[in-house]
């Protein structure tokens, strides 16, 4: 039975027309682009991952001014410090990703 | 196996109080609501929990329960990306470079920023393309959740699970605004941990804890040997490669989503001060950071529990069928009626907000009107958001039942987020940004997605949607930043405040930017 959408259609005749019209263009710019990132897996991939992670703690904690950070924080201790929570939300992720690379 | 669940009369009494709790809460909020500013943002007074709660409950349908398991099912926790990596970094971003720019600001919206920041077309346009957007997806969520879910798993009619929850939910919202929605969320939030915790603990007992469940899972095949790795290899055969999810996820489509998505920000903009908004996100991505545990592990519990299910998406249903007793049945259904409700609600007040804000409100501008006073203004909000939650209600079936109207959406959501981001993220971080750079960037990005998305071959995965939304925000992001330079600069006047610099350093801008909002 055919189960074709008209999204699926649409889609078809789409692509009929783009590949011949972009495909000389984008294949010899694109396919070197996937080849070049397929040489890459392990451990490139956990450490451009972590980088987002402790990048963003990072940036908070050493970068960006403490009166920014906290600006209008209702009591000025240790436990109203975003600083603090951003460590405190990022460190769990850094760990499921060091436990889930196998 | 059997088709439907059956439901004993203690799982309907729970659903049941369920509902009327939520409709009584919602209802409650209604003496919040005097002036236009409560029920569009909560009269600027959310605590960062509240906040918390309600930006993850908007961004989880009960859909998600059921894609999501059936995705850790067929590929494994990579699934889990879209809630870690694509979230807490996204999450940090928006707390600290975009949130206090709009919420010092005072705007609704955020093409009501982007007005501010460019011009009044930007602002229209971006207002129709988002309203257009949420109301279809208003419709299909309240179509595919009643006949996907509910009548897939349960056998219960489609249209009355449609009506009832549009009116629970378009009771609640039209009444109490933007401080019902958030109200009710925190409920509905503790309701689904509660039930998809329960889920989770009973899956993973069955099947003999977690040690047993990776020795089984990786047992049963070479096609398993990935489903406990997060990142995969480029040349995967999911629609998940690690640069894609680094880069793709990471950096563009979650930032974009993160901080240009007017149903996560709006709960900011009712944040009661700056710190509040910032905290807020922060709490919402450690929440999240919980989303994947009840979602996307008792899919993989499925694949030893009911192995070689032909459709995926019957993980949860079977699971439920399977192991819950009576009472924690009516708990978990309780649970996805609870992120139903959260979703449409959430949807159905930023579609409100934003067609008043910047639809309604830039024509009234051209035709020469003032503003609306507060009264007209709060009416003309609820006569709104009552006839988006009719209208979606109708309609659900006509739009809900044609699938290519849903994809056609989300692809049109797909090629404007890289072009849209990137105008969004000059604007605030480059003050020589301007509206000539920033309409040439969505007049080349935009095609330039379709292009990328619609050539087959450029690409080795078969769905490329997150390699699409990296390129086409590279492209669009040095189109705008050659053609800003190749042109005039706004004017000092007009963005002072709106951009980086401006208000982290200056309290001359911030002042000026302040008596602008009064004014």
């Amino acid at each position: 039975m055919d189960t074709k959408t008209q999204y699926d259609i649409f889609k078809e005749y789409v692509e009929s027309i783009f590949e011949p019209a972009f495909g000389w263009i984008l294949n010899p710019i694109f396919h070197p682009v996937n080849d070049f990132l397929n040489q890459f897996y392990r451990p490139y991939a956990m450490i451009a991952a972590l980088t987002l992670f402790i990048g963003a703690m990072l940036w908070v904690n050493l970068i960006l001014k403490e009166e920014y950070v906290n600006k209008g924080r209702p009591v000025k201790a240790f436990y109203t410090d975003l600083r603090l929570w951003t460590i405190i939300s990022m460190l769990p992720h850094v760990l499921v990703y060091f436990y889930f690379n196998r | 196996m059997e088709q439907y669940i059956g439901l004993s009369n203690i799982d309907l009494f729970i659903i049941f109080i369920y509902m009327v709790g939520s409709l009584i809460l919602g209802s409650y909020c209604t003496r919040y609501v005097d002036s236009v500013e409560d029920f569009f943002t909560a009269g600027k007074a959310l605590p960062f929990w509240a906040i918390g709660f309600s930006v993850v409950t908007s961004d989880i349908g009960a859909t998600d329960f059921v894609a999501v398991s059936g995705a850790a099912y067929k590929y494994g926790v990579a699934a889990a990306n879209f809630d870690w990596l694509g979230s807490m970094p996204a999450m940090v971003v928006a707390a600290f470079v975009f949130v206090p720019y709009f919420w010092r600001s005072g705007v609704f919206t955020i093409p009501e920023f982007l007005g501010r920041r460019y011009n009044s077309a930007v602002q229209f346009i971006n207002g129709l393309i988002w309203a257009w957007l949420l109301f279809i997806g208003l419709s299909m969520m309240l179509w595919i959740t009643a006949d996907k879910l509910i009548f897939t798993i349960l056998g219960w009619p489609q249209y009355p699970v449609v009506f009832l929850t549009a009116a629970i939910t378009g009771i609640y919202t039209i009444s109490g605004g933007l401080t019902a929605v958030v109200f009710t969320d925190v409920v509905q939030l503790i309701v689904m941990y509660v039930g998809g915790f329960s889920l989770l603990a009973l899956t993973v007992w069955e099947v003999g804890g977690w040690s047993a469940l990776e020795s089984k899972v990786l047992a049963m095949g070479p096609e398993y040997a990935n489903h406990f790795t997060l990142l995969l290899p480029n040349d995967t055969s999911t629609p998940f490669p690690w640069s894609g999810i680094v880069f793709g996820l990471g950096i563009v489509m979650a930032i974009a989503y993160m901080s240009g998505n007017q149903v996560v920000v709006q709960r900011t903009l009712g944040a009661r001060t700056e710190w509040d908004a910032k905290g807020g996100m922060l709490f919402a991505g450690l929440l999240k950071s919980m989303i994947p545990l009840m979602v996307a592990l008792p899919g993989l519990c499925a694949i030893v529990l009911v192995p070689g299910l032909d459709n995926p998406d019957r993980a949860v249903p079977e699971m439920i069928r399977l192991l819950m007793p009576p009472g924690l049945r009516g708990l978990m259904f309780s649970a996805l009626f609870a992120a139903l409700m959260s979703h449409i609600s959430a949807q159905l007040n930023s579609t409100a907000t934003i067609t008043i804000t910047d639809i309604v409100g830039q024509y009234r501008k051209w035709k020469g009107h003032g503003p609306m006073d507060e009264r007209r203004a709060v009416f003309w909000g609820r006569a709104t958001t009552f006839i988006f939650i009719v209208t979606s209600a109708i309609l659900a079936k006509p739009i809900g039942d044609q699938d290519s109207i849903y994809v056609f959406s989300q692809m049109l959501l797909s090629l404007f987020q890289g072009p849209i981001f990137s105008i969004l993220l000059l604007g605030i971080m480059w003050p020589r940004a301007n509206s000539k750079g920033a309409l040439a960037a969505l007049g080349v990005g935009v095609p330039f997605c379709f292009i990328l998305n619609f050539t087959p071959g450029v690409f080795t995965i078969s769905d490329p949607f997150l390699y699409v939304a990296m390129y086409s925000f590279l492209l669009s992001f040095v189109v705008c930043v050659v053609v800003s330079l190749l042109t005039k600069p706004e004017p000092e006047d007009k963005i002072r405040g709106l951009t980086w610099g401006s208000v982290l350093h200056s309290d001359e801008a911030q002042a000026a930017l302040n008596e602008r909002v009064g004014s």
